[in-house]
């Protein structure tokens, strides 16, 4: 009896671990199509300008449709790979004014799904945190994707950062005025493929992995994720990560 | 006008790349069978070169390492193109002589100002 829940167990594990090599090799294959359709589309945008106004508008749907794409598979792919390999990512002494700022930027460049984004922020200098700086980079970019996603289908974006410390702590918070989160579904945000899905997020597309993603990333950096919303009000992330201890050290 | 090889076993990544760079003035020529990288470069003689790392035969790092290796002169600049964008990836790629790595899927537009970021001091 014991034998058989023993085995039963060790094969659940297999399995799993089968099911997540496969995922990681089917979202990079996905990849190299992928990489066509977003191409040719902006080629396609390329030689339109301007020039035939409804197919720049079909060129650039698909354009914008295979971006969400690349973010659903990158996504997939991190998690696959926080949850069985994270060693992959290396870790090393960072400022986290530098993934935030890259975030921003790469935010601003384009991948808004919206044209205009009041964005403001108040940001603390030489802040050192032990993590890998590309996945930070990862999980702002979907803090800001979903600040910019909750908000009233057609008002603006409003969008607060600050990066602070307190005593042992880097605490990096972004803010927005959006639809927020009933008090109902908060406790299951940040679990795996969970989205609030309601009248006021009908217009939003996603696959519930970005919150996943950053509550598992500050687990991997023994930090913590905390989430303060009201319904119409808002929402508040706060990610709080350890200082580094050498915070005036260079890597 | 500063040329550009581009080497990928995928035609539709090397038409998007060819379509791109040849628009913004580049000399570009692509070529997808991996193993005659190196005597294209001793012809064209290439200022950069776009290198998938995933291809059969001979892996882009192997194509790198041996044209940093080689006595072709002047070395031109090395970029990677990969669908495996892990920390790993990334320091082999600087093991082996690259100057630079983009992800796939990338923009034309993002390898464009990335390729014109790499040329600015040739």
């Amino acid at each position: 009896m014991l034998l058989d829940s023993i085995f039963a167990a060790r094969d659940r594990r297999i399995e799993k671990k089968i099911r997540r090599e496969i995922e990681v090799m089917l979202s990079h294959e996905l990849k190299t199509p992928l990489t066509s359709i977003l191409g040719y589309s902006e080629i396609l945008m390329d030689n339109l300008d301007g020039s035939d106004r409804e197919n720049y508008l079909h060129a650039s749907q698909i354009n914008r449709k295979s971006k969400e794409l690349v973010r659903f598979i990158d996504n997939m792919i991190t998690v696959s790979v926080l949850e069985f390999n994270p060693r992959v990512y290396y870790q090393s002494m960072i400022d986290l004014n530098a993934p935030l700022l890259d975030a921003v930027n790469e935010f601003r460049r384009g991948l808004t799904p919206v044209k205009k984004v009041d964005l403001s922020m108040e940001l603390e200098p030489n802040v050192h945190v032990m993590a890998n700086e590309r996945l930070l980079r990862k999980c702002i970019m979907e803090l800001l994707l979903n600040a910019c996603q909750y908000t009233a289908e057609g008002s603006t974006p409003f969008i607060s950062i600050s990066l602070s410390t307190s005593s042992d702590y880097a605490v990096l918070a972004i803010k927005d005025k959006g639809i927020g989160i009933p008090a109902s579904m908060k406790e299951r945000v940040g679990d795996r493929f969970f989205r609030v899905e309601n009248a006021d997020t009908a217009h939003t597309s996603g696959l519930g992995l970005g919150l996943f993603l950053v509550k598992r990333t500050m687990e991997l950096f023994s930090g913590t994720f905390h989430l303060e919303s009201r319904k119409e009000q808002g929402t508040q992330v706060s990610l709080f990560l350890p200082l580094c201890s050498d915070r005036a050290g260079t890597l | 006008m500063k040329k550009i090889l581009a080497v990928d076993d995928h035609e539709d990544i090397l038409n998007i790349i060819r379509a791109k760079l040849s628009k913004n003035n580049f000399d570009i020529q692509t070529l997808s069978d991996s193993t005659a990288v190196l005597h294209r470069i001793e012809e064209f003689q290439p200022d950069l070169v776009i290198l998938d790392i995933m291809m059969p035969k001979i892996t882009g790092f192997e194509i790198c390492a041996a044209i940093r290796k080689s006595n072709i002169n002047p070395q031109p600049i090395i970029v990677f193109l990969t669908a495996k964008d892990m920390d790993f990836t990334r320091n082999k790629a600087a093991e082996v002589g690259a100057d630079g790595f983009i992800p796939k899927p990338f923009s034309p537009q993002e390898l464009l100002e990335n390729v014109q970021k790499l040329l600015v001091n040739r």
